[in-house]
């Protein structure tokens, strides 16, 4: 009997010994996601939470010209199809701007799925729910970005269309089908409505979401869907945290990138996928767009160099790199404020905030504040300087998108003795889904 | 197991009661008068009374007082005599029959058997046999003198080192992860890190484990196979002896003309002037980056400009067309590679302690100018005995070795590629090759007052130094301690450091520092970038503690044998790694400035602006831990029936699984029949007929695989904030895999063991397969992540073949001719395999691909159906919708697997090897032949779309499609006007690129002499490697096992000496 009680003391201390002894972790760097900072690390990964968006909008946006050799000598194939609006964008290869999204979607719902698993404690600490909040605002930013590039633009008769397939589960093995659009819009909007409540109104770095930045977001989503009202009082809400406009008389235009990285008109930090046309030395702006700024306007020196060849680069990125900038920032949320305003009837508060932000864009000794009669013509210039303050920052995109229909925009496009055009009501607008995707899933393909 | 205790304790006591007779004595070899263990003392019928223990002595006990006994041992001239009891412990000499089959005993890592009674399926490579090659490894050595034993090396694109074993395949493949080789057991205890490192001379046998029964004991790391190496040691009651040997290799220098993807110079030039023309190259000229050109298209340029004149420019492309790079290797980096290898050995014993003593130098000079080897050893191994029942062991041994890496190969010249590069002129000055930026800006360079911008692979080869440094220590020691003459208890620990450091130092004026400096010098010409050395060091320790104790019951019964072990094992394994990088790195002073502003951006030459690279810091730390109890035990029942079983159960400290899932159990079981000792089996022309069956179950596993989400901690670069990475997202329901073997068996050996043999049938089955699945990327999963590892286990995997070994003894005498021939056939076959998609249908057309599909082998390569070329302009001949087509993107793009047509396997299920030795007197010659059969290799050809755009050509391009009547001698398409990639891939993917594998190859051949004077020996032999295909099915001239590589293993000619002196 004693030996049994022996032999079984010897087993129960070796066997709990033993479970000590190889619960050791196989590699020191790694770990299993256990506690809040581990998930805050998660979304602190920079590399794939604030960069890599879709820079395909961009491509097929008007801010650029190409020549023909430049136009040849593209290496990458989705960008060279883009640019010219084919019909196979991606000549069946896969897709890193729809992987990239997907992929901070992944992190996202891991992250809130971890946080539904730890302990009360920590779930309802303002880290907690601050952490929270960054993973909502991260899968709403996701969805959002790319269902401008994937889906039709939002209107009330399109709301059953094919939206993006919606995962709200990190677990692999559930397959991936689409939603509609409304359901996808509505996941974006409730996202961020939770977001606002649990994010923190202030963070240690710009890469990190805070309340305003999930109001901006609020503000973008509003304005892409034609909701002005709640566009127009989101973006207020997001500028009473921060309302700071860069004055760009006190920047130094012999810098290589005069904007410094995470400046005070930045709310929150993000980075398109920058290679190709995107590259510093071949990107060359429209000659349009680059004429219609002013003398007097700063943004002229500061957002463009001029090249040995003659023509236009851009240097403007808020990222301080030939990296491009597409996070938000106050000039937007001022550019969304007048122009919501002007279209709810509001000329005089539009022109004010209008004026507010291109007196810090002129020298001032120069600047005479404009002035305009009328809600059309307010809204005329309102988007004329929306589209010279917020260049290659992926929102010409959204905007031609939603504004096609409205001033009837055919895009053109001049490579070489071709010319390629892209008609406001094109099935075209809307990019195809990555084959790969749709192989491997079996999801519905987006017309052409 | 309480019982066999028990059982064990009485037996202890219970043996020397009772008024029987005592019988004691040694077996000791009549002609040198070693100690004989495993000798059989049984009655005339048959009933074993004991058998011989490592020192030769038995002991047991009878009623009678005197008994006739039979001696018998495998190798031994059976003996009969009769034993007187309670007597004086007696010496009796036996006979050591001089024949060729002695008694083989193998090594499980656990225990020793003795081969003739394992059930088990063991290649067993005697010492012999092993230093019929030289080699500084010993791994390479088994290549063609192991049946079932196949080298993977359809990824080697340089074939002068391949030293590279991880596509090692012991009898067929039982897993998906290609990086898996077979676990190396160094006498007990599996060896970490590099097996190169232990001295070959130093090794007394190897035994190949292959079927469930042999391998099992291993457990969960078995799956692949398990390779046994066994160190020398010394023998007790021997006379101390020396034995020096030493040899040298010989090398020429490669045959840099081997490869084909080589397009010569003057064709090259006119593919560029093509391009030129047609103002391909006009980004490239125009880029405000300067990036490098070719020096032609930098000469048509400069002529354009009007900078040079007509004749300058065809007298410069006169010389580059006279220029061939192949040429400038050959003198400028290559050499004849020279090894040699010293070893010095003493080995003895006395009655009660042996020993053996080794040293060892190695010093091997490479075929590549610049990469040397050295590698000195040491080894002593002990072994005493005390107190009459233990016997200690402490064995140490060290190795110490060094390698210079600062070689340049044909493939390691950096910047533009193209034919015609000259390396140095002819006043013995390097030139220059354009890099990151083209030769006139280089040039120019020191003109604005920068440090000279130009590349000069000569030149850098002198001011960068690489070196690894690498040591290890082993440490064993044991004890056994034998309770009785049936039962012992065996303790054992193995200790393993290992301690390498790599150091890579770039002197200021290499390439890479002028380059950095030059980039970060600004307008006012400060620089950003230290003008100083860069030094970067690695270093890596590992650290291995293995313990075990092992209780041994060997009782005997009646007419049989029982032999069981049974014990626990703990292991650990920790690897630590620690690298930092220095800039303005002074290397006599050893200063450096590593006080350097990364954060701001700082203009750069020739445009743009970047922040200063980090130096690389890196950190890390590996545990690798192990529990394992194990049982083996065999019963041997009248010397015919021979049944073993094994059970062992495995747990390590995986990431991420539940405690319970730690763990895994597994099981052999198998039978061995020995039909010669049965009474009908009266013939005398059969010595030997054994049929053996085993069937058990043995692991893999992957320590990569968690099933929770796992995240690795890293720096966020932009914000400095640690942040994680998604490493695994975890699996809940993850497996081990398993491997199921069958093995049948026949071991044969005929009149007077002329002729001898086994054949093998074996099926291996694997189960619960983990591999990454290919996935949709809206999941999370991104087709390219380099971080993110996600492992199901999703296929199965049956592997079947047959394995053959005939030994001939052809002629005896004088003239003595011994003939081995090992042959087998081995084929996969997916079993299962679930999977919603297919990946790139090109993925299929690889030389290695290693998708699987369902019901084909994993080897399978397919290809893209062949339809000639088009009579009016040399493209492929394709159809889009049923009509021809010259859309290859489209045709591409709808490509399904099904519409590939499947090629064969790109590993061949038949191979082996026929070894005739022939001897006279003190002469021998050897030769090995060995053939592969039965599979296919896809051949690179021209790639237009590699040759436009990164200069790599292909011979070829000689061949293509110049004018219409081509198309019926050749099968390469005309030069396209522009890039299309797809229309190179319909050519290079097709049927038309896939050539049979078959060949037969001289693989070796020793000649040596022996000479005996009494105690002393010597030894001269000349051995000739890699001697070339002697046959084979294709036209082609590639070698099928290289089928990409620079140039095949280039043959090699030692010249030995061996002496022994007593």
């Amino acid at each position: 009997m004693k030996n049994k009680i022996f032999i079984l003391l010897v087993v129960l201390t070796m066997s709990s010994c033993m479970t000590d002894w190889l619960g050791v972790s196989p590699n020191q760097k790694l770990v299993v996601i256990t506690s809040l900072s581990d998930m805050r690390a998660l979304l602190d990964n920079t590399d794939i939470l604030n960069s890599g968006d879709s820079h395909l909008g961009e491509a097929s946006s008007d801010h650029f010209i190409l020549s023909q050799p430049s136009w040849a000598a593209l290496s990458s194939v989705e960008l060279k199809n883009s640019a010219i609006w084919a019909y196979d964008i991606f000549e069946g290869r896969g897709n890193l701007c729809w992987e990239n999204a997907f992929q901070k979607i992944f992190y996202s719902n891991l992250v809130l799925e971890k946080i539904e698993e730890s302990k009360h404690k920590d779930k309802n600490s303002v880290e907690g729910k601050s952490v929270k909040g960054a993973a909502l605002f991260f899968r709403a930013w996701s969805y959002f970005h790319i269902a401008q590039i994937f889906c039709n633009q939002y209107s009330e008769n399109v709301i059953d269309d094919l939206g993006l397939p919606l995962r709200v589960e990190s677990d692999m093995e559930i397959p991936s089908k689409r939603n509609t659009v409304k359901e996808t819009y509505d996941l974006i909007i409730s996202d961020l409505w939770q977001a606002t409540e649990l994010l923190e109104e202030i963070s240690i770095v710009k890469t990190r979401p805070t309340k305003a930045a999930a109001y901006g977001l609020l503000a973008k989503v509003f304005l892409q869907i034609g909701q002005y009202d709640h566009a127009l009082q989101a973006a207020e809400k997001c500028m009473s945290f921060n309302n700071k406009i860069l004055d760009f008389q006190t920047l130094d235009s012999l810098k290589s990138y005069p904007f410094a990285r995470f400046n005070e008109e930045v709310i929150f930090h993000s980075a398109m996928r920058t290679t190709g046309i995107f590259s510093t030395s071949n990107l060359d702006v429209s000659p349009d767009l680059f004429q219609s700024y002013d003398q007097g306007d700063l943004r002229k020196t500061l957002f463009f160099v001029r090249r040995s060849s003659g023509l236009i680069g851009f240097r403007g990125s808020y990222h301080e790199s030939n990296t491009l900038f597409n996070g938000i920032s106050v000039n937007e949320m001022v550019l969304i404020v007048a122009e919501c305003s002007a279209r709810l009837g509001n000329v005089d508060k539009a022109l004010e905030y209008i004026n507010s932000l291109l007196i810090k864009r002129y020298k001032s000794s120069s600047y005479v504040p404009v002035r305009v009669e009328g809600k059309e013509q307010a809204l005329a210039l309102i988007l004329k300087e929306r589209n010279k303050e917020l260049l290659f920052r992926g929102v010409r995109w959204h905007d031609l998108k939603r504004l096609k229909r409205e001033y009837l925009i055919t895009l053109v496009r001049t490579v070489g003795s071709e010319t390629f055009m892209l008609p406001p009501d094109d099935k075209r607008w809307t990019l195809p889904i990555p084959p790969n995707v749709v192989r491997l899933s079996g999801m519905q393909q987006n017309e052409r | 197991m309480k019982k066999i205790f028990i059982w064990c304790i009485m037996h202890l006591f219970a043996s020397p009661c009772s008024g029987q007779y005592h019988f004691a004595g040694r077996v000791i070899s009549s002609t040198e008068g070693t100690p004989l263990p495993d000798v059989y003392i049984s009655l005339k019928t048959n009933q074993v009374l004991a058998v011989t223990d490592s020192l030769g002595t038995f002991r047991f006990t009878n009623a009678e007082k005197s008994i006739a006994v039979i001696m018998s041992k495998v190798g031994l001239l059976r003996k009969e005599l009769i034993l007187f009891g309670n007597s004086t412990a007696v010496d009796i000499e036996m006979e050591e029959l001089a024949t060729e089959l002695q008694e083989v005993t193998v090594s499980t890592g656990y225990q020793h058997l003795s081969k003739e009674r394992a059930t088990g399926s063991f290649t067993y490579i005697d010492n012999e046999l092993l230093n019929r090659s030289v080699s500084t490894d010993i791994i390479g050595r088994l290549e063609g003198i192991v049946g079932s034993l196949q080298f993977d090396r359809r990824g080697i694109n340089n074939a002068g080192n391949g030293n590279d074993y991880r596509g090692l395949r012991i009898r067929g493949i039982g897993t998906l992860n290609a990086s898996t080789g077979p676990l190396i057991i160094l006498d007990n205890f599996p060896f970490e890190g590099d097996i190169n490192s232990v001295n070959p001379n130093d090794i007394e046998a190897v035994s190949i484990l292959k079927d469930a029964a042999a391998a099992s004991i291993w457990g969960a790391k078995a799956g692949n196979g398990v390779i046994v190496i066994t160190t020398k040691s010394g023998k007790y009651n021997s006379p101390s002896t020396l034995s020096f040997s030493t040899n040298l290799t010989f090398q020429p220098t490669p045959d840099l003309y081997y490869s084909d993807a080589f397009l010569e110079s003057t064709a090259f030039i006119e593919v560029e002037k093509y391009l030129y023309d047609t103002k391909f190259f006009q980004n490239s000229i125009n880029d405000p980056n300067r990036g490098a050109l070719t020096p032609a298209v930098e000469l048509w340029n400069q002529y354009d400009k009007g900078i040079i004149s007509r004749e300058e420019l065809d007298n410069q492309l006169a010389i580059y067309k006279n220029t061939d790079l192949r040429r400038e290797a050959e003198k400028y980096l290559y050499r004849r590679s020279l090894n040699t290898q010293y070893s010095l050995r003493s080995t003895g014993g006395g009655k009660k302690y042996k020993y053996f003593v080794s040293g060892g130098y190695d010093k091997n000079m490479d075929n590549i100018i610049g990469n040397n080897f050295e590698r000195y050893s040491l080894n002593f191994s002990n072994h005493f005995t005390s107190l009459k029942f233990v016997e200690v062991t402490a064995g140490l041994a060290y190795t110490r070795s060094k390698r210079q890496q600062n070689g340049i190969g044909l493939s390691d010249i950096k910047g533009k590629r193209y034919p015609y590069a000259a390396l140095q002129d002819d006043l013995g000055n390097a030139l220059a090759i354009p890099y990151n930026h083209s030769l006139s800006f280089a040039e120019n360079a020191v003109n604005e007052g920068l440090l000279n911008w130009e590349y000069k692979p000569l030149e850098d080869r002198g001011l960068m130094s690489n070196t690894n440094n690498a040591s290890e220590f082993r440490i064993n020691l044991g004890a056994r301690i034998d309770l009785s003459n049936a039962l012992a208890v065996d303790l054992k620990y193995y200790s393993q450091q290992t301690v390498t450091g790599e150091k890579n130092l770039h002197l200021k004026d290499s390439y890479k520092v002028r380059d950095l400096v030059n980039r970060y010098t600004n307008s006012n010409m400060t620089r950003a970038f230290p003008y100083n050395d860069i030094l970067n060091v690695v270093n890596s320790e590992g650290s291995s503690n293995n313990l075990r104790t092992q209780i041994s019951y060997n009782p005997i019964f009646n007419s049989s044998k029982l032999n069981f072990i049974s014990g626990i094992e703990l292991r650990e394994h920790i690897t630590t790694t620690s690298g930092f990088e220095l800039y303005g790195y002074n290397s006599q002073l050893l200063t450096y400035t590593n006080l350097i502003d990364y954060t701001t951006l700082y203009p750069t030459r020739p445009l743009g602006t970047a922040r200063i690279p980090q130096p690389n810091f890196a950190t890390g730390k590996l545990i690798d831990r192990f529990y394992s109890s194990y049982m083996n035990s065999s019963y041997d029942f009248k010397e015919k029936y021979i049944l073993s079983g094994s059970l062992r159960w495995d747990a390590s400290n995986l990431l991420g699984v539940k405690t319970n899932q730690r763990g895994v159990p597994l099981w052999s079981a198998g039978m061995l029949w020995k039909l010669k000792n049965e009474p009908f089996m009266k013939s005398e022309k059969v010595d030997q007929l054994d049929l053996r069956v085993t069937v058990g179950q043995s692991g893999n596993l992957n320590k990569l695989a968690t099933a929770l989400p796992s995240v690795r901690y890293l720096t966020d670069a932009l914000t400095g904030l640690p942040k994680a990475v998604v490493r695994n997202p975890g699996n809940p329901q993850l497996r081990w895999e398993k491997v199921m073997t069958t093995n049948l068996a026949l071991d044969f050996s005929l009149f007077n063991r002329r002729v001898s043999g086994t054949f093998e049938y074996y099926i291996k089955s694997s189960s619960d397969l983990l591999g990454s699945p290919l996935i949709d990327p809206t999941v999370g999963y991104k087709t390219d992540d380099s971080f993110m590892l996600f492992l199901i286990n999703y296929a199965g995997l049956r592997a079947q073949g047959v394995d053959l070994e005939i030994n001939t003894l052809n002629a005896r005498g004088n003239v003595r001719w011994q003939t081995t021939l090992l042959t087998g056939f081995v084929r996969n076959r997916v079993t299962r395999y679930e999977q919603v998609g297919v990946s790139s249908v090109l993925s299929y057309t690889y030389n290695i691909s290693q998708n699987p599909i369902l019901n084909r082998s994993l080897d399978a390569i397919f290809s893209i159906p062949w339809n000639g070329l088009n009579p009016q302009n040399g493209d492929p001949i394709v159809n889009v919708e049923g009509k021809p087509s010259d859309n290859f993107t489209a045709y591409f793009n709808s490509l399904k697997l099904d519409d590939l047509t499947y090629s064969g396997v790109t590993i061949p299920p038949t191979f082996g090897s026929v070894r005739n030795t022939v001897s006279y007197k003190a002469l021998s010659l050897s030769i090995n032949l060995t053939w592969k059969a039965g599979y296919v290799f896809r051949k690179n050809s021209v790639n237009y779309y590699d040759l436009f755009s990164s200069g790599s050509g292909h011979s070829d391009f000689a061949k293509r499609w110049v004018k219409p009547g081509n198309e019926y001698s050749t099968n390469v398409p005309s030069m396209p006007a522009a890039l299309n990639l797809h229309r190179d891939y319909v050519y290079l993917y097709s049927e038309a690129l896939v050539e049979s594998g078959d060949h037969i190859r001289i693989r070796d051949i020793n000649i040596a002499c022996d000479l005996k004077h009494k105690t002393r020996q010597m030894k001269v032999f000349l051995y000739a490697d890699n001697l070339g295909i002697i046959w084979r099915k294709t036209k082609s001239d590639r070698d099928p096992d290289y089928p990409i590589a620079l140039f095949p293993p280039t043959k090699s000619v030692s010249l030995g000496v061996k002496v022994d002196l007593n």
